[in-house]
């Protein structure tokens, strides 16, 4: 792993001015390494951060990627990674000119990372040096063990396998919620005790309206400070158990932990035993995992966008470069291998590439507007133009607030039908033809909300799981967290290992029962057996409610409810 | 500052912790730090010495990130840094938070000590196929997470796709058994006949011995049948009078014996052997020949079915043990073996590498015709008499042939002729049923008791582990 050498750097200072002429904005400096395949492998497993902290498998991982590099070798690609400053990894050997498309690329992938909200709590510090602290951190704990260094191991392990449901949007909230106007007391008022009003005693729409429209009134009247207070003065005479409800409001936001790593670390008897004596590295362990992971969350969240963005600055950015000159054509069979939209398979990066340039043409337009949603004629929405140029200014927006799945739902449906339309995009279905023995692929829909829903549904979205504090003392005793079922099962054999682990933080050698309650569909075996025979038969499925209960290292399973379904 | 040791690491040590001062900026640092010979440096230090130096660090895993972390480097508490202590005598320096990447020797030494720790094991060894019909082992590891699963009542099995076509046009379709298609198919078959057969054999034979050794597999006794091979080897077999390279003690006293008793020397009754005369021919040697080697030579059959049922685990699973037999089979018989691969639903047909071990779902389950393809062909290619045959056979135990008639009645006729035949059945997570159609059937006709080459193995997919896989491999080839 080296430096890019200084002619390559002088390349990307020039692209990076040009790029900052364009309206991207980052910081100045940037770290740029040239890579082998053979550091590749090695970081791989690291999720190419250099100084993630050392971990068993991690290491298996690059064994076992050098045993298969070995029969199935593959090159690298260019990576960046969200740093300070920021990092990126490079193939060695590129010409010029790729080498300036490919910077183009990754400074747009590192104005996404430093501007995108999602990315608000990673900017704080640089995880890079972080990281190497809490390498440092461990080893030493590892250090001071000495023989029962392992166990710094399992706590690794016990805690990564519930590292996909740290609570990184609460997280976010806490954030932002710092930032946004007004006091707690008005917050409280728009937020939850409005929508508690409106539950109990179904107030409507133009009633809230009102009231906003009230309390921007007084404010605008009365200065920002004495308006609210007026405001509150006013809501405190219409309900007077306002005051009260938001006081029990503060007590209940206190004492909820935001995800089961909190829960644990604030409630496990075990970690806050006075007699256990490793419960204090255990704990700086599990908030380091936490910690990291939660640094993660916002990569897979914004993917597609992110890639989509980088593509986009690439293409408009290099075209306009004098570097393209003499390879325009390689330029265009690279690009176009990048950017291919496949006849059957899904491109995420083209999909959202050509998403953003549509949606910068439709904003272009004046399209994005109610004026334009109103119009129902085809001819009348094509030839509709209102030359705003705001194109850019909203691309520039959405790359501020948006993530994957807000991208993809930006659009109405109307709109989004037209952008379906004009790609000739549609959801693929896949078959087995018996006859002839192959497996086919159809057209299954040509509906922009069909192709939606499919997006959706291939979207990075962890369970949801609630931690159910009446159940857990009644029932329980240890831990007790609810699935919420949002169409899709729990993969049923990782469930013992996360249980298990999960025992060791919460009991340690004195375990309190930990349960799992999860939905599951049974099916009988006549079915499945003519499910085997005819891929069309749609067979019974029984919807079941069950509850995994892990103590002592066993696992009992219970069905709490059931319930038929015919699809 | 302390007088500094020459030792390397203890150089490595003090420029850790000058790097990370935050007061002093990168590069410079490094520089200053240690010893002597740096300062010496410093004067000369240029741009591109500099960038030496940085990629130094780098490479001991911290320079980079030491630069930029300084600040958060905050577990240096107190007075005194952790390195301080290092001048007096005796004090060993703790070891530095560099990368130690394990072994797989240790990583193995940790897996085991999991068991002890009262947890289950995570390591396990795949056997993948590499390119024309190599066998590699692969270590691997899954991380278990609270996940959603692809399965979804009524969905699933849809994509995107781009371009022209009406609603429910077929846009592509991808051939069940590539074995068949025009395109990758004839080109495994190219490649499986060219070249580079000969390292493949000796790979999978290393992991064969590799096998033997570590999983005490059983070693082949009675390797049967022996044919002639093209090689020779040069043994004392030959006996020669008069002259030749070592006395053959015990033949020339039975000559000397035979030459006396017709001399009338010999008396019977009270024999005096120094008496006896010698004459030169009496004396035979063994002298050295050329011998034609007989090896056995095996081919295996393997046969496994990839019916609608047959999906996920339990071709994993049969695949998995299919490959450690292939080894294994390689390393016994010192690489002659000859494997073939035969895949069934309701038809059965030869296929080859690739496709064994890529093939995907197709229709019914009739196991008889599987039996039936492996009958024709050590017939038809007249292999019972040069070869000793094995048949490896991997099923789901589902068969449309309940009864089990025909199945049965070419069993009968087929495993007379080997040297061994291994089923593994591997039941679907949905039979609730204790007992297959397959383990039905062969159990009321009491094959198995008769047949001692023979066995059968079961495992439930939903409890499938490497270390059944191995279990089932030791009986599915033990004696």
């Amino acid at each position: 792993m080296e430096l890019i050498d200084q002619h390559t750097k002088k390349i990307m200072e020039q692209c990076k001015k040009k790029s900052q002429e364009a309206g991207l904005q980052f910081d100045s400096s940037t770290l740029e390494y040239i890579v082998t395949n053979r550091d590749l492998i090695e970081l791989g497993p690291k999720v190419m951060i250099p100084s993630l902290y050392d971990y068993w498998v991690h290491d298996l991982q690059v064994i076992a990627g050098q045993k298969i590099y070995e029969v199935y070798p593959n090159n690298p690609y260019e990576t960046v990674i969200n740093t300070r400053p920021a990092i990126s990894f490079y193939n060695d050997n590129n010409p010029d000119w790729l080498n300036a498309m490919i910077f183009y690329h990754v400074l747009g992938h590192i104005d996404f990372f430093q501007n995108n909200s999602f990315f608000k709590h990673t900017r704080s510090e640089d995880f890079c040096g972080k990281a190497l602290s809490d390498k440092r951190e461990i080893e030493k704990i590892r250090q001071q063990l000495g023989e029962r260094k392992r166990w710094v191991d399992y706590v690794i392990e016990f805690a990564r396998a519930i590292d996909n449901l740290v609570g990184y949007y609460a997280e976010l909230k806490e954030l932002n919620r710092e930032e946004s106007q007004g006091s707690d007391r008005i917050q409280y008022y728009f937020g939850d005790f409005l929508k508690n009003i409106f539950e109990e005693q179904g107030i409507n729409h133009n009633q809230y309206l009102d009231k906003v429209a009230r309390c921007n009134h007084l404010q605008k009247e009365l200065g920002v400070e004495a308006g609210e207070k007026t405001f509150l003065k006013e809501v405190e005479k219409e309900y007077s158990e306002f005051e009260a409800l938001f006081e029990r409001y503060k007590r209940e936001q206190k004492a909820k932990p935001g995800d089961v790593f909190q829960h644990i670390l604030e409630n496990s008897p075990f970690l806050n035993l006075r007699q256990n004596k490793d419960a204090w590295w255990m704990k700086k362990v599990i908030q380091i995992i936490r910690d990291t992971s939660l640094y993660f969350q916002p990569q897979i969240r914004t993917k597609i966008f992110n890639e989509g963005w980088a593509s986009y600055w690439h293409q408009h950015l290099f075209i306009k470069d004098s570097l393209i000159e003499g390879h325009r054509d390689t330029y265009a069979k690279v690009n176009s291998g990048v950017m291919v939209m496949p006849r059957v398979g899904l491109n995420p990066y083209a999909l959202s590439f050509k998403l953003l340039e549509y949606i910068e043409e439709s904003a272009n337009a004046g399209k994005l507007s109610l004026e334009f949603q109103k119009i129902q004629g085809v001819e009348e929405r094509r030839k509709f133009d209102r030359k705003t140029g705001a194109g850019k200014k909203i691309l520039f927006d959405l790359r501020r607030n948006f993530n994957d799945s807000l991208l993809i739902n930006y659009l109405s449906d109307d709109d989004f039908q037209d952008f379906v339309d004009r790609y000739r995009l549609f959801v693929a279905g896949k078959r087995i033809n018996p006859e002839r023995r192959t497996v086919e692929y159809y057209v299954k829909s040509r509906r922009g909300k069909d192709y939606r829903k499919m997006l959706n549904d291939s979207l990075y979205h962890p369970p949801h799981i609630i931690i159910e504090e009446e159940e857990q003392q009644t029932r329980s005793g240890g831990l007790y967290l609810n699935h919420v079922f949002e169409g899709k099962t729990l993969v049923k054999r990782f469930i013992p290992a996360v249980l298990t682990g999960l025992e060791y933080l919460c009991g340690g050698d004195k375990p309190k029962a930990i349960c799992l309650e999860t939905t599951e569909f049974e099916i009988s075996e006549e079915d499945m057996w003519k499910m085997a025979m005819d891929s069309k038969y749609q067979p019974n499925y029984k919807k079941l409610r069950v509850v995994y209960t892990m103590k002592k290292k066993n696992l009992t399973r219970v069905v709490v409810n059931t319930e038929e379904k015919k699809k | 500052m302390p007088h500094l040791r020459r030792k390397d690491d203890r150089v490595v040590l003090h420029q850790t912790r000058r790097i990370i001062n935050p007061i002093a900026g990168p590069g410079k640092t490094l520089i200053a730090s240690p010893g002597p010979d740096f300062f010496y440096r410093r004067k000369k230090m240029t741009t591109e010495n500099e960038n030496k130096y940085l990629t130094a660090a780098d490479k001991q895993g911290e320079g980079l990130i030491v630069l930029r972390g300084a600040k958060n480097a905050s577990f240096e508490r107190g007075i005194y840094n952790a390195y301080d202590l290092i001048d007096l005598p005796g004090f060993t320096p703790p070891r530095l938070p560099v990368a130690m990447m394990e072994t797989l020797d240790q990583l193995r030494e940790r897996d085991g000590q999991r068991e002890k720790d009262g947890f289950h094991k995570k390591i396990k060894f795949r056997h993948a196929a590499g390119k024309n019909g190599a066998v590699i082992v692969v270590p691997t590891t899954e991380e278990e997470q609270l996940v959603h699963g692809q399965f979804e009542p009524g969905g699933g099995g849809q994509g995107s796709g781009q371009g022209e076509g009406e609603d429910g046009e077929v846009v592509g379709e991808q051939q069940i058994d590539p074995g068949e298609g025009e395109g990758e198919g004839e080109d495994n078959q190219a490649g499986e006949g060219g070249g580079g057969d000969h390292g493949v054999g000796s790979d999978t034979y290393e992991i064969g011995k590799k096998l033997t050794e570590e999983l005490k597999l059983p070693n082949l006794e009675d390797k049967g049948k022996k044919v002639p091979t093209d090689e020779y080897i040069f043994d004392l077999t030959d006996r020669h009078r008069k002259s030749g390279q070592i006395l053959d003690h015990k033949e020339t006293m039975r000559q000397i014996i035979k030459t006396n008793l017709i001399l009338g020397k010999l008396d019977r009754k009270n024999p005096e052997t120094d008496k006896f005369i010698v004459g030169p021919d009496d004396k035979v040697f063994r002298v050295l020949s050329r011998e034609k080697v007989y090896k056995s030579m095996a081919i295996v059959f393997f046969m496994r079915d990839y019916s609608g049922s047959m999906w996920g685990i339990p071709t994993e699973a049969i695949i998995e043990q299919h490959l450690i037999i292939y080894s294994w089979l390689m390393y016994q018989n010192e690489k002659l073996v000859i494997p073939r691969f035969i895949v069934h639903d309701a038809e059965a047909k030869e296929v080859d590498w690739n496709t064994y071990y890529k093939s995907i779902i197709a229709g019914g389950t009739r196991i008889a015709s599987g039996y039936k393809l492996i009958n024709e062909i050590i017939n038809k290619e007249g292999l019972e008499r040069d070869y000793n045959l094995y048949v490896f056979q991997g099923t789901d135990g589902e068969d449309w042939d309940s009864d089990g008639k025909e199945p049965l009645a070419a069993l009968e006729e087929l495993v007379p002729k080997l040297q061994r035949m291994g089923a593994s059945v591997i039941r679907n997570s949905w039979n609730k049923k204790n007992m297959t159609d397959f383990e039905q059937y062969l159990q009321k006709s009491g094959f198995q008791k008769k047949a001692t080459k023979f066995r059968l193995v079961s495992i439930n997919a939903d409890t499938v582990t490497p270390e059944k896989n191995i279990e089932a491999v030791k009986t599915l080839i033990g004696p």
